[in-house]
């Protein structure tokens, strides 16, 4: 059988290192994960999956996450319009500002949120009095999840919005569109396909932060006690099998969310694909 | 429609685009914009759809003074060299976008607007694509598309900037010739910038021949080649080879 040719040099071997750095790095603790938690048995998983205590930690995982997604949603498509659109004095250095989240270690930010928002501190000093209870409280939980998002969304549409060309705009301005149908029809849509990358991967992220929450949220059960928390109690505990359930649990979930995300992309790119 | 510039200028930062342009242009004609790059030629044209505004000076559509009204007010038909299509609507929805957007007052019905979008396909000669996306077409094609959204609005005035300029030198001079047949059946005012001589003079009424931002010659493409002694005007049509 003849060789199949290819125009790129060096196919197979890039292919072959792809696989196997992709298999090392993800699929085999994957695997390893699933094996702990197979050697627990299904009667353990069960039970440690559906103790009330850890369901209560899942609405907090994945539904205030979900919320601060969305919140990151408006705020850093805004912030991502802004810094593509318009030029200020301080505007690169706002955009640095964004990317901290990035590189600042979680328990640094943590620490911060704390330091501003607990009863006896800066703002949580003004905010306890008039009855609003940010830190040890849900609420808490929230805005860590906003601060360590952010960044994801404005990363993934601000190239877009700078890729788009004025001329189509004009075209809607020349056909007697306003400000507000052209963004309406002509801007929006081409930008959602990114929006929807950027809020899923904020959404991610949310889920399975640790090191800002644990401080800012007090960990109480069955309030604002997250699922990684969860899985590091029973680590603690030496409940290997415990966790590992957790973490396939959040594994599937996880998986869920980047199907979803990627249905999302698809959808908001179906007038490209047809090319 | 009419339109009437008087001493128009616009610079970008010191860079004089259009110098002290005046310009009348009648109801009905084809004039043809020619000049090198960076002439000031779009920039005028631009200036006349309303998507820049000018340093100084005046524009009036049918005696009306426009100088101060955004493009959508203006509502000019405009073709640009890039087609400007909307990528993520059908053909359809770029044809029948400007009807959409009109004031709710002054808004077709849907059966409307379906009867318009396809007699324009039909116009265009590209009946039957009204359900396919601009990426889905040639060049040729897309630039016949955005011929139909800006006609769809019935403007007073097309203005066309390099509309041929993307496309091969076949697609080029067919389109050139359906331009011309469409102007001699419905003698729509017609304003179109071009580098290419051999294409303003075989459409327009009269071209403006630009350089450095002012107006070197006017007239019919008779005319202007019959004999000029403006020295910019001779090289850069040739005349003294």
């Amino acid at each position: 059988m003849a060789k199949k040719k290819h125009v790129l040099p060096g196919f197979r071997t890039s292919v072959g290192w792809t696989v196997t750095w992709v298999s090392l790095l993800v699929l085999l603790p994957l695997t390893a994960l699933v094996g702990k938690t197979a050697s627990g048995g299904w009667e353990h998983f069960w039970e440690t999956v559906t103790d009330p205590e850890v369901v209560a930690t899942y609405r907090v995982s994945f539904g205030i996450s979900f919320i601060a997604a969305l919140i990151n949603g408006v705020f850093g498509f805004l912030a991502a319009w802004i810094f593509a659109r318009y030029d200020f004095p301080g505007r690169r250095l706002l955009e640095a500002a964004t990317d901290l989240p990035f590189a600042l270690p979680t328990a640094v930010a943590g620490i911060a949120l704390t330091a501003l928002y607990s009863p006896s501190e800066w703002l949580g000093q003004y905010l306890e009095p008039l009855g609003v209870k940010i830190a040890f409280a849900p609420a808490g939980v929230l805005i860590a999840m906003i601060f360590i998002g952010f960044p994801f969304v404005v990363r993934a549409v601000q190239p877009v919005i700078e890729d788009l060309s004025a001329d189509v705009e004009e075209a809607a301005a020349c056909l007697g569109a306003n400000r507000w149908q052209t963004i309406r029809y002509v801007i929006l849509p081409p930008l959602l396909p990114a929006l929807f990358t950027g809020i899923i991967m904020s959404y991610g992220r949310a889920v399975g932060e640790y090191g800002s929450i644990v401080f800012i949220s007090g960990n109480i059960p069955f309030q604002t006690e997250i699922t990684p928390l969860m899985i590091f109690q029973k680590l603690e505990q030496y409940d290997y099998t415990g966790a590992a359930a957790l973490g396939f649990t959040m594994l599937l979930a996880s998986l869920v969310i980047v199907l979803i995300g990627n249905r999302l992309q698809t959808w908001g790119n179906r007038f490209r694909k047809l090319a | 429609m009419s339109i009437e510039i008087t001493s128009l200028t616009k610079s970008f930062g010191a860079f004089p685009a259009v110098n002290d342009v005046s310009l009348k242009i009648e109801t009905g004609e084809m004039v043809a914009f020619l000049g090198p790059s960076g002439s000031g030629k779009t920039t005028l044209l631009r200036l006349i759809a309303g998507l820049e505004f000018a340093d100084k000076g005046e524009i009036f559509f049918n005696g009306e003074n426009v100088t101060m009204k955004n493009a959508n007010e203006r509502k000019a038909g405009f073709v640009f060299q890039s087609y400007a299509l909307f990528n993520h609507m059908t053909i359809f929805e770029n044809i029948a976008f400007g009807l959409h957007v009109a004031p709710r007052a002054k808004r077709l019905t849907k059966e409307k607007i379906r009867e318009r979008v396809l007699s324009l396909l039909e116009t265009i000669q590209l009946s039957g694509l009204e359900n396919r996306f601009p990426v889905q077409l040639s060049g040729g094609q897309r630039q016949r598309i955005a011929f139909a959204r800006a006609l769809a609005v019935e403007p007073k005035v097309l203005l066309l900037d390099e509309p041929f300029g993307a496309l091969d030198a076949k697609v080029r001079r067919e389109l050139r010739t359906w331009l011309g047949e469409f102007h001699e059946r419905t003698r729509l005012t017609s304003l179109f910038v071009t580098h290419d001589q051999e294409e303003a003079f075989e459409v327009a009424d009269r071209v403006v021949i630009f350089d450095k931002g002012s107006v070197q010659k006017i007239g019919t493409p008779l005319e202007i080649r019959s004999g000029t002694s403006n020295t910019f005007v001779r090289d850069f049509l040739g005349l003294d080879i």
